[in-house]
């Protein structure tokens, strides 16, 4: 029986540990990747509190964030960088058009906006939807500081990836004088905008792989600072109705591309947001639907 | 309980038995009767002498009158049965055939019986494999020595790997011969029980070359398992493909063997039509040739034989780049045809040289019988080869070697214990697989000096550059072509297809045109570890069992390195000194910080282990039940310190087999199985290592300043931000693929099931026919996917888990095969199949026919759900009907003369076609525009060789052979392969109502003017209408012929 014995036990060897195993998620976000057209996430901010002179309402309650992490390979140190939405604007001088030339409301169809205001225009002369050069300079964000970086973890705790420190990105803008379209003149103000994301926590499960986050924004333009909650998701998908943030196609019902997003969010279409948004709590296990 | 069966089946004595060595031992069973009464004969001694090392086997009848003969090796046995109360019978010349229990039913006379006038048990003994399901070509020397279906493939050798193709259903693709609608790389390929794929790919092949390329020649016998495998066969679900090689005898044997395969004797082929680019490549065959030698002897008569074998082969293609030039009219406007419709061109230049290709395999064995019941064998195998590419065209790119060798060791034992009642089989053998393709002027991967500091850069696009931006023509020739910067227009030819008309053209439509470095270098080394061990016990209750278990190990570690030449991989699609697109291995530390990866160093490693039990139950004298389950596990490593990837199965494998005759002639047979495959190491390192490669556009201009672009098109500085989403944080770097792949927590293993039936029936002696139905269907397939379309990816198995979105990945295989099968005997052999089969599904395997693709677990096919639309369909290796017929025949002119012909005829109806277009971010040929197959099929292939060979017995024990082979016979030149790309442009899958006709809807069928095409394309973020500038000229265009008629010689001394 001995002889029998070393297969035996070359057997039990090979079937120590019988449960499949599969390795565990790492650290990761989707990545907003141009030249490859992978779009930025989607923040929905939940005012908390502000403070100082804030006019009004500075932020929208949803707005477009790009990211990118950047693990090395190895062991090295991870680091994540989020770019907000209007860090962008502003820098580009989209937030000022408004301002600059109010008789110019076209001006917004050349910008992409996906809410064009050409309905104010006349059909016949005068502020027709008609291409005009843009009078505010647009800076090539390739060369300006824009993102918010900061380190992140390799590993996930909890489901969760964290970044220890606070994303903190900051721009002061000059006042820089323009000549408008209708041969006037004007001066962009200058500017201070601070953007600074705190406990950030990246949901990292095999059912959302990074592709969703919260945090806590705390943004200050000129005098006023506000703090909010921040829920993102990606991607951001603009939308007017539902068959927009398809994640199944469905050619008879004119689903012809799929959105991208993931199918265990379920989205719809927020008409008041123009965005595809979830309809489960993204940040739960097991994905339960919003109340 | 053994002592007991002991007992009940008295004495069974071994002496000096004939043992085989692992899966591919005989078997040999039957009942001996009394010739007068019919009643069963207990203690008959049966006594088999086989030719050494097989010895002699001595077992007795049971009280059934049945005797049971294990572990015997393949070959011919004497036989003799004798008992006190009869008369001795002979019976010499009977068959053991591999893998196979075949059943020899006698009858002896008492003594005091008279022998009738003619003796009995002069018919041959039957040859149906009564004891399994099984189905296998059998391909004996015999066979291998007279039939011509295999020509020299990689180097100048014919290697056992085509064997595959001898196979009822065996369709051959880029990878390899795939069996019974699996593909190749899901094949086992053993030889003397070792696997030898290649660990990181599962083919045969490494990398360009041959693996381990192991002669015919050096073969004593081959089997094409293609169902109803025992469960001591893992890891693939596909078939075996399983060889033994020679040992010697104890007569001193050996030959002297060459061949030489001219190109003076090859017919000129079919050439292509390119119409794409002035550059024309043209490889010919210049001088094939193989010589070698074997010796097989006795060290120690009966105790000890050895086994040796060389054989170099040599591979001279002589490949010639012309330059030619499109003749136009005088205006210039359109271009000069010829008669059959093709553009008229006229050569302006032209350089040639060899791409040489050898090789040089070797073999060792030693056997040894170590005592009565114990046998061990001791062999060494290697196989160098190697490549070299030539560099023709500017600037010397291309140049390339590639080099191949995989070293095997191993040791099998074979030995029974307990009076035969336990026979115990164990195999180990270690193998290295080393292999590189490397720059011809030995610089290394990674330098910045030499051939490996320069990038390729690669001209394509829709736009054609003129030659003369690239290279000079002769002297006074430049005038014919038109100069660099020349930008041409778009005009409807004569023909009525739209094209750039110009006289030298070297990129737009097909065509692409590199210059540079010799692109992607690459290194790698194996090693493997391979043990398997079997036990086999007998006994009995309500019937004859013979009861197996087995455990086995498979574990390899392979180290990769990676790089490519001057570190970045360029890609022009503009004008010359317009951006171009460059590629590398590289990973961003930060916003738009790029880190380069000049060298991609990795390790995967894997450990696969198996178990199976298996009982064999014979009762009612004609039914068998083989009952077996097997367990297969398999753990994938990443670097040290990853963690792991664990995958498991549980197959089981069932037959039942019944002999309507009850005497070994028929059998009726069904057997369902599921089978595991295990996952190559390719996966392992690059979903679990991880990639990272990443795309810019950089200044740098390869074309004016070579020396200059090895630094400036790597500086990551010469970057330029790529079409903006002012949101990215990186903008002018996007990343292809960055670290490892996510895994699905609920991914499971790779496996297959097969259900198969079938009737064989030996209808006269040696002749055996058959009927054979298949179902096989993939049961999980483990893939790259994503649900979100392509932001997060991960390793699932499409349609179930995480990737439940998309849809599932199938491959159905139904077929029905008639056979005729004639072993060697009275001077000739026959093998005849006819196969109707059908294979759909979404998923062809680890290779992507439409792109060429083979990348296990991680091919474009469920990328992106929009890239599954439409994929349902006819699967390339779908092929309706394929018939087989190899017949050889000896003829005696004299006692010392004799003439031997051999046919093989190998016929297949057409591959399935598809509309193809491409996929934005993927590549080209990913999106099916109609559902596949829907493009029609490729015509009937039909392969004739034919072998003529002149024996000479110049004494008894040595004689001289020529040969003379003819491959396709009748110079058929059929394509086979066409271009299935439909259009270069990113075409959106139609999807159409059910019931829709596509041909219709996409206005392909007919030429009628006012239909509108569904079709539509997608630019940027629009969706157009496709329009016929759209269209792929080059559709349907052969891309590959059938090789011509050639004559190949050979010679062979045996002495």
């Amino acid at each position: 029986m001995r002889r029998l014995a070393l297969p035996a036990l070359l057997l039990a060897a090979a079937l120590d540990g019988c449960a499949p195993a599969t390795p565990p998620p790492s650290c990761r976000t989707a990545a907003t990747d141009e030249g490859l057209g992978r779009p930025p996430y989607l923040a929905r901010l939940s005012r908390r509190e502000t403070s100082g002179a804030c006019a009004g309402a500075t932020l929208p309650s949803v707005m477009r964030l790009g990211v990118q992490d950047f693990v090395p390979p190895g062991t090295g140190p991870a680091t994540l960088a989020l770019r907000p939405e209007r860090l962008v604007d502003l820098v580009q001088g989209r937030v000022f058009l408004a301002d600059v030339d109010r008789r110019n409301d076209c001006q917004a169809a050349l910008e992409g906006d996906p809410r064009p205001r050409c309905e104010a225009c006349s059909p016949d002369g005068g502020n027709a939807c008609v291409l005009v050069p843009d009078p505010v300079p647009r800076r090539d964000p390739s060369g300006l500081r824009l993102d918010a970086v900061g380190p992140f973890a390799r590993e996930p705790v909890a489901g969760r990836c964290l970044a220890p420190e606070p994303l903190v990105v900051e721009q002061q803008l000059a006042p820089e004088p323009l000549t408008l379209v209708d041969g006037g003149s004007a001066t962009l103000p200058a500017y201070q905008a601070r953007f600074a994301f705190s406990d950030v926590s990246v949901i990292t499960t095999p059912e959302v792989p990074g592709t969703a986050f919260t945090a806590t924004l705390t943004h200050t333009e000129g005098p006023c600072t506000v703090v909010s909650d921040v829920l993102a998701f990606f991607p951001a998908v603009a939308c007017t109705v539902d068959a927009q943030c398809a994640t199944a196609l469905d050619p008879d019902a004119g689903v012809r591309r799929l959105s991208g997003i993931n199918p265990a969010f379920k989205p719809v279409c927020d008409p008041a947001a123009g965005f595809c948004v979830p309809t489960v709590d993204v940040t739960r296990p097991g994905l339960p639907p919003l109340p | 309980m053994v002592r007991s069966t002991v007992a009940a089946l008295a004495l069974l004595v071994a002496l000096a038995p004939g043992v085989g060595l692992g899966q591919e031992d005989a078997a040999l069973t039957g009942v001996v009767t009394d010739a007068t009464t019919n009643k069963p004969l207990s203690d008959v001694v049966v006594r088999a002498r086989g030719a050494p090392p097989a010895g002699l086997q001595v077992v007795r009848t049971d009280a059934t009158g049945t005797f049971l003969l294990l572990q015997l090796r393949p070959g011919r046995y004497e036989l003799s049965f004798e008992r006190a109360t009869h008369q001795a019978l002979p019976r010499p010349g009977v068959e053991a055939r591999a893998g196979a229990t075949t059943r020899l039913d006698v009858a002896l006379l008492a003594n005091d019986v008279t022998a009738p006038q003619t003796p009995a048990g002069s018919e041959p003994a039957p040859s149906v494999d009564v004891g399994s399901a099984r189905q296998a070509v059998s391909l004996t020397r015999d066979f291998l020595e007279r039939v011509p279906f295999v020509a020299p493939s990689v180097a100048g050798v014919r290697t056992f790997e085509d064997l595959a193709r001898a196979a009822p259903h065996a369709v051959e693709d880029r990878s390899g011969f795939g069996l019974n609608g699996s593909q190749a790389s899901e094949s086992l390929y053993v030889v003397d029980g070792l696997q030898v794929n290649d660990p990181a790919t599962g083919l045969l092949r490494a990398g360009r070359l041959g693996g381990a390329l192991v002669p015919l020649e050096f073969l004593e016998e081959a089997s094409v398992i293609t169902g109803g495998l025992s469960p001591a066969f893992g890891r693939g679900t596909g078939g075996v493909v399983t060889a033994e090689t020679k040992s010697g005898t104890n007569v001193t044997r050996g030959s002297v063997w060459g061949s030489w395969w001219p190109g003076a004797l090859t017919a000129r082929g079919q050439t292509l039509r390119r119409e794409g680019s002035s550059v024309e490549l043209d490889a010919r065959r210049h001088n094939t040739g193989d010589f070698g030698a074997d010796v097989g002897g006795a060290l120690v008569k009966d105790r000890l034989w050895f086994y040796a074998a060389v054989a170099q082969g040599v591979d001279r293609q002589r490949v010639t780049r012309g330059l030619r030039r499109f003749l136009l009219t005088d205006d210039r406007q359109d271009f000069l045809l010829d008669d059959s419709g093709s553009l008229r061109t006229e050569r302006l230049a032209e350089a040639s040289a060899f791409d040489d290709r050898r090789s040089l395999s070797w073999l060792a064995k030693l056997t040894l019988r170590a005592a009565p019941t114990q046998t061990l064998s001791l062999s060494a195998f290697g196989s160098p080869q190697e490549r070299a590419e030539p560099g023709l065209g500017p600037s010397g790119q291309g140049g390339a070697r590639s080099t191949s060798n995989v070293t095997t060791t191993s040791l099998r034992y074979s030995g029974s214990f307990f009076e035969r009642h336990l026979v115990v089989d164990a195999t180990v053998g270690w193998s290295r697989t080393e292999q590189a393709r490397l720059p011809s002027d030995g610089s290394r991967p990674g330098a910045t000096e030499g051939l490996a500091g320069v990038p390729q850069t690669t001209f394509r696009g829709d736009r054609p550059l003129s030659l003369l931006e690239f290279e000079a023509l002769p002297e006074g020739l430049s005038g014919l072509c038109e100069p660099a910067g020349f930008s041409a227009t778009r005009r409807v030819d004569s023909r009525g297809t739209s094209r750039f008309v110009m006289a030298c053209p070297v990129t737009g439509s097909d065509a692409a045109f590199s210059i540079g470095g010799p692109g992607l270098l690459e290194e790698s080394l194996a090693d493997r570890l391979q043990a398997r061990g079997s036990v086999a016990l007998r006994f009995q209750a309500l019937g004859h069992h013979v009861a197996r278990a087995g455990v086995d190990l498979d574990w390899t570690q392979a180290q990769f390195t990676r790089a490519r030449s001057g570190g970045v991989s360029l890609t022009g699609t503009g004008a010359v000194g317009a951006p171009l697109d460059a590629e590398a291995d590289a990973f961003l530390a930060g916003p738009g910080q790029l880190v380069p990866l000049l060298v991609v160093r990795s390790a995967a490693s894997q450990l696969s282990t198996g178990a199976f039990l298996q009982d064999s139950w014979r009762f009612a004298d004609a039914v068998t039940l083989n009952a077996g389950l097997r367990y297969e596990r398999q753990q994938l490593f990443a670097a040290p310190g990853q963690p792991s990837l664990s995958l498991q199965t549980l197959s089981p494998r069932v037959g039942l087999v019944y002999d309507f005759t009850r005497r070994g002639r028929s059998r009726l047979f069904a057997n369902y199985a599921v089978q595991h495959q295990a996952l190559p190491l390719q996966l392992a390192d690059r979903a679990l290592n991880g990639e990272w490669r990443t795309r810019t556009r950089t200044t740098c201009d390869p074309v004016a300043d070579p020396e200059g672009a090895r630094v400036a098109c790597a500086d990551p500085a010469n970057a330029l931000p790529l079409d903006a989403d002012p949101l990215a944080p990186s903008q002018a770097v996007a990343r292809l693929a960055a670290g490892p792949l996510a895994v699905d927590p609920a991914l499971q293993a790779m496996t297959r099931g097969e259900l198969s039936a079938g009737l064989e029936y030996e209808v006269v002696p040696n002749l055996r026919v058959g009927l054979v139905g298949t179902h096989a269907w993939l049961l999980r397939a483990v893939e790259d996917v994503s649900t979100d379309e392509g932001a997060t990816r991960l390793l699932a198995n499409p349609g179930a888990g995480l990737a439940s979105g998309l849809p599932p990945a199938e491959r159905r295989f139904f077929s029905g095969t008639l056979f005729a099968s004639r072993a060697f005997t009275d001077g000739w052999l026959l093998q005849a199949s006819y196969t109707l089969s059908s294979l759909t599904g979404t998923w062809a395997g680890f290779l992507r026919p439409e792109t060429g693709q083979l990348s296990p677990g991680l091919t474009t096919a469920f990328d992106t759900a929009s890239l599954t639309v439409n994929q349902s369909g006819p699967l390339p290796g779908d092929r309706t009907h394929l018939v087989r017929a190899y017949v050889a025949k000896d003829f005696e002119i004299s006692s010392a003369v004799s003439l031997v012909a051999g046919l093989a005829y190998e016929g297949a109806s057409g591959r399935p076609l598809s509309y193809l277009a491409a996929a934005p971010g993927v590549g080209l040929d990913e999106v099916y525009v109609l559902p596949r197959g829907a493009a029609g099929r490729t015509p009937w292939i039909h392969t004739v060789n034919a072998r003529a060979g002149v024996r000479w017995r110049v004494t008894p024990a040595q004689a001289v052979e020529l040969q003379l082979d003819v491959m396709n016979l009748f110079n058929l030149q059929e394509a086979l392969e066409v271009s299935e790309r439909f259009s270069s442009a990113a075409v959106v899958p139609a999807a159409l109502p059910a019931g829709t006709d596509p041909q219709r809807a996409a206005c392909l069928a007919g030429n009628d003017p006012t239909c509108r095409s569904v079709l539509e394309k997608r630019e940027g973020d629009a969706v157009v209408p496709v329009r016929t500038t759209d269209l792929n000229a080059g559709f349907k265009q052969p891309t590959l012929y059938q090789q011509p008629l050639s004559a190949r010689l050979g010679v062979k001394l045996t002495f």
